[in-house]
């Protein structure tokens, strides 16, 4: 038994050493899990936290684009955009030629960005949502999406120069996406979100709370509708004259506020890489041309504001042939002997007009022509304004006096001639062109742009004698009949410019520059338009090919406006409100300190109470009715002392003022139509709609 | 009934009931994306749970010398498994490996139950030839048996599996005193063979280098060390609760299966580990003192054999998911995901319980002629 018991303790001590071996394997697994869990513990969780967080820095939803109603012009969508992780993608060949396939990518290209060592590699960004949808239903391992807003237009190519377009990051790289580029796209903000070993952020709900910020939304002084009507209108002179390029123009002379404003070409700028550099220019802004005879009405009426020149005088127009110098300046229309300065406007004398600017002499004349805002940018919200060329007098040559009176040897931009138009229209005052009427913050705060004026350029009175002058040219016999229209009277000026050759210091034979810039209706102007076409086949004359689209497009625009017709009084104008009125009603009301206000057609009281808000406290009255004249004039620098107002029963036009109430507008001038009666707008009642 | 060790059914139990829980919340989120269910691999867990609890219910009651009469025939059939792993459109192939037999919607690991049965054939010899051969227990037949397991199971290849037999048998062999000279004698050429399988495999060589550099290997064998390294550390002490861990997703590869125990370091934390290895040692030290109470060769080594090879499993598992060993493809036992382990598994502890209750009513002293 001696055996027996020995094998017992031999055992004992052999179970006692397997078992002692199995609880140090235990021991070692144990005290590696305290070492890891609670002494390295921080240290691993805080790597293993970095791993499943990234750090993104997103780009909040562009602001919307709208036009003054608030239709929208652009807006941001959400689409896909597609990335790889080479690491995780088995077949890359495949896999290219599926993508590539799909995306309409160069399969090699696609492949050697799968080759790359990186773990992150774009493969096509802002993928169209059909497309996107065709690639994911491969379920590619290996290859991802993301999502990122894409600019759309919906409008396509509606006011495509104006609003010019978004690179990718939201990055505007033309027109107001561009100019306000830092409101529409608002701050990066950077997120923490987490993700799994795929790479796929993990969605936990509370994900979906995050309010995502988005930038201003930015509204424009543009009417969708208007812009329609004049690009057509534009577009379809263009193929008929066989133009170079068209631009139009349309501004609200009371606000300074653009209403449309249209180049052609226009192109889409959904897909703007598929249009040459070329077109993305907005030549309203950013070209300058030589005005050609649309410049006359702003040196006749400076002569006729310096007094050097009265309005029935006449003047020896050389019988068509006039030297100055070593050039002789010959007219276009006739050869006339004596011209009032009425017909010197009317049958677009350039001998009559460069008399009248030797008359002014060329200090005067520089000093109104900046005055009117050439040769200096206006100011307006879009990019790349050009000042024009509006030379100093010490540079000017010996014939420059004569030749700028027409429209040679000066250039302005189109926005330019619009502005110094609407001065003559809305009876001497320059106003700042205007595209932005708000910016919209996301919070709701509203920044609101209200219009400028800028200064006084010429007198009301001249502002009268020269809309005068100007229908004459929209009548018979006048160089701009075919912009003439029924039961609406036209004001405005034909323009026939020669297009300087830059090689040779001279003018091309036969190309020209064809436009018309005017305003309607005359005496109460809701518009005021330039119709421009550069180098027309067709047919070159302002009057015959840029007169009938002013006609045109201003026979849609102003019933679309409610601007009631000579012809049908009675007639209901348009349902549609009119947002002219409404600005201008808001733009009466406006009082700027330190600057005598516009009495202009106001009732004794209404011009009681704006003095007293404008802090005149001496005012003169005389007459009764309603204001027709005041010295000092409005909007010049109120220096203390008296101020006379003249009234008169029979002042005229006053209509389209407007009342708010709820929601909708009523123009006021309409009801006024019906019961005959007139109020002032002091006295105007909130009308239910 | 009374009779069975009460201590190893309670513990068996809860580890089972607690990987059903680890697998659904290791699994679910990889499920849902791979199969559309988030219960795809509890439900079928929840399936092998049940058939393992009657296999190991069955093997508790049988008469344990039907086994033992019958263990020769087991390992010629369990042989025969192994040799149809390699059998084309019988065997599965997964990424290179022949572990597999197709089992209709199922697949079945034969290795799995090659370990049980090889332990109950070998104890089997050892009381047979060992009361012959008077107090000198045999070497070399034991180990013709394993020799021909290990074969098979290295051409699958499954190294994990074989370095455990072999430390199994091993152990049985000195546990039931085989002289240390013997063992010395088979044990030292082993090793260089060993060795060579190491060299000469590239991706066990992989697994090797990976281990001893995880981090610099970490986008290629080391990921999977390096992501448990930080499951343990996100854990912490107290863990991040059950069904919160963020390696599951998609970070930790393989994570209701070899890396199961890394999800319950991370949800759980330190006390969960600690809990859950508590659990084994009780039943470990139950099991052992069973087999030290016996007075029987059989029981002795059929549940010396069986504990070690639970032991052993766990033991390496964790280094594994600790990164102290290198990647073996070695379950959890009764926790991981598998319907052939956990069966194997709990067949195994059907035995051990039907050998506690002979030991703890008096009939396995009948045969007492060697351990007084």
């Amino acid at each position: 038994m001696d055996s027996v018991k020995r094998i017992h303790e031999q055992h004992l001590v052999r179970l006692f050493i397997i078992y002692l071996c199995i609880m140090a394997g235990f021991a070692v697994v144990l005290s590696k899990a305290f070492y890891l869990e609670v002494i390295k513990g921080r240290r691993y969780a805080e790597l293993a936290r970095k791993q499943y967080s990234r750090e993104v820095t997103l780009l909040p939803a562009r602001g919307l684009i709208m036009d003054r109603d608030g239709r929208i012009l652009a807006q941001s969508v959400l689409v896909d955009s597609f990335y790889a992780d080479p690491a995780k993608i088995k077949n890359k060949s495949r896999t290219a030629i599926i993508t590539g396939n799909i995306l309409k990518l160069n399969a090699d290209t696609v492949l050697k960005k799968l080759e790359s060592d990186r773990q992150f590699v774009w493969i096509k960004r802002l993928v169209d949502p059909d497309t996107a949808r065709k690639l994911m239903q491969y379920h590619l391992p290996g290859i991802y999406s993301l999502k990122e807003y894409r600019r759309y237009y919906p409008d396509l190519k509606l006011a495509s120069n104006v609003l010019g377009f978004v690179g990718i990051d939201s990055n505007g790289l033309a027109g107001i996406e561009l100019s306000l580029n830092g409101y529409l796209s608002g701050t990066p903000f950077s997120a923490v979100i987490d993700v799994d070993g795929r790479n796929s952020p993990i969605y936990t709900g509370d994900l979906t709370d995050d309010v995502s910020p988005s930038g201003d939304s930015v509204v424009t002084t543009l009417d969708l509708n208007i812009q329609f009507i004049l690009q057509e209108a534009l577009k379809k002179a263009v193929a008929e004259q066989e133009a170079k390029k068209g631009i139009g123009i349309i501004m609200n002379p009371a606000t300074g506020g653009i209403l449309a404003m249209a180049s052609i070409p226009d192109f889409n700028p959904n897909v703007y890489r598929d249009y040459p550099m070329s077109v993305f220019k907005d030549t309203a802004v950013e070209n300058t041309y030589e005005p050609g005879s649309i410049f006359k009405p702003f040196v006749i009426s400076s002569a006729l504001d310096a007094g050097v020149i009265s309005p029935n005088e006449k003047i020896f127009c050389e019988d068509g042939h006039y030297k100055v110098y070593n050039i002789v300046i010959k007219d276009a229309e006739g050869d006339f002997n004596m011209l009032s300065i009425g017909d010197i406007l009317k049958y677009s004398s350039n001998i009559g007009a460069a008399k009248i600017g030797e008359k002014l002499g060329s200090t005067s004349l520089y000093r109104y022509l900046r005055q009117f805002g050439f040769g200096s940018q206006t100011g307006i919200e879009l990019p790349g304004e050009s000042p024009g060329i509006l030379n100093p007098v010490d540079k000017w040559s010996g014939v420059s006096i004569d030749t700028i009176p027409f429209g040679q040897g000066v250039s302005a931009t189109p926005i330019q001639l619009v502005t110094a138009m609407s001065a003559i229209a809305n009876g001497g005052l320059l106003l700042a062109p205007r595209i932005i009427k708000e910016i919209r913050k996301p919070d709701g705060r509203v920044q609101t742009f209200q219009p400028v004026i800028r200064r006084r350029v010429i007198s009301g009175h001249t502002a009268r004698i020269m809309t005068d002058m100007m229908i004459g040219v929209v009548n018979d016999g006048g160089t701009g009949i075919n912009a003439a229209m029924n039961g609406y009277t036209v004001a405005g000026k034909t323009g026939t410019a020669q297009i300087p050759d830059p090689l040779t210091g001279t003018y091309y034979k036969n190309r020209f520059v064809a436009s018309f810039l005017g305003f309607v209706p005359a005496h109460n102007p809701k518009i005021v338009m330039l119709i421009m076409l550069v180098d027309p086949q067709k047919n070159p004359y302002g009057g015959s090919s840029a007169a009938p689209v002013f006609k045109d497009v201003a026979e849609k625009v102003l019933p679309y406006l409610g601007v009631p017709s000579k012809l049908n009084i009675m007639a209901m104008p348009s349902g549609e409100p009119s947002s002219v009125d409404i600005e201008q009603a808001q733009f009466n009301g406006i009082t700027q300190t330190g600057f005598v206000p516009d009495f202009a057609g106001k009732t004794m009281r209404a011009v009681l109470k704006q003095a007293k808000q404008a802090g005149i406290s001496d005012v003169v009255i005389k007459g009764s009715g309603y204001a027709v004249d005041q010295s000092p004039r409005s909007y010049t620098p109120y220096s203390g002392g008296p101020v006379r107002v003249l009234f008169s029963m029979k002042m005229g036009m006053q209509g389209g003022r407007v009342v708010r109430s709820g929601t909708r507008y009523i123009p006021q001038a309409k009801k006024s139509v019906y019961s005959g009666k007139r109020d002032g707008p002091h006295s105007m009642k909130a009308t239910k709609g | 009934m009374k009779d069975y060790d009460r201590g190893i059914i309670l513990a068996t139990l809860a580890l089972c009931l607690f990987g059903v829980i680890m697998v659904f919340s290791a699994s679910s989120i990889y499920a849902l994306k791979a199969y559309g269910t988030k219960y795809y691999f509890v439900e079928r867990q929840l399936v092998y749970l049940v058939l393992g609890l009657l296999a190991g219910s069955f093997a508790a009651v049988i008469n344990i010398d039907l086994l033992r009469k019958y263990s020769n025939i087991l390992y010629g059939f369990i042989i025969l498994l192994l040799v149809l792993v390699f059998v084309p459109h019988i065997g599965v192939v997964v990424s290179g490996s022949h572990r597999w037999l197709r089992l209709g919607a199922f697949t079945l690991q034969p290795s799995e139950f090659a370990k049980p049965v090889l332990i109950v054939l070998i104890a089997h010899v050892l009381e047979e030839k060992g009361q012959r051969l008077n107090n000198a227990p045999p070497v070399l037949l034991p180990l013709i048996y394993t020799a021909v397991v290990l074969v098979l199971i290295l051409r699958e290849p499954d190294f994990g599996s074989a370095v455990i037999i072999t430390t199994v048998v091993f152990s049985i062999l000195y546990l039931t005193g085989a002289s240390v000279v013997s063992l010395a004698l088979v044990i030292i050429p082993v090793i260089p063979v060993a060795v060579l399988l190491v060299m000469h495999s590239t991706y066990r060589l992989n697994r090797v280098k990976a281990f001893l550099d995880p981090w610099q290997h970490a986008q290629t064998g080391g990921f999977q060390i390096v992501q448990s390294t930080l499951a343990y550390g996100a854990g912490g002490i107290t863990g991040v609760g059950i069904g919160n861990s963020f390696e599951k997703l998609f970070y930790l590869p393989e994570a209701h299966t070899d890396f199961i125990f890394s999800v319950i370091a991370e949800e759980l934390g330190f006390i969960g580990v600690a809990a859950v290895i508590g659990v084994f040692i009780f039943l470990i030290t139950r099991a052992f003192s069973i087999a030290a109470r016996s007075g029987s060769t059989f029981t002795k080594a059929t549940v010396y054999g069986l504990t070690l090879f639970i032991a052993l499993q766990v033991i390496i598992n964790i280094a594994v998911t600790l990164g102290l060993l290198p990647t073996k493809g070695l379950t959890m036992p009764f926790i991981s995901y598998g319907g052939s382990s956990l069966t194997a598994e709990l067949i195994s502890v059907g035995i051990i319980l039907n050998l506690s209750r002979r030991v703890n009513d008096g009939s396995d002293e009948a045969d007492n002629s060697r351990w007084g």
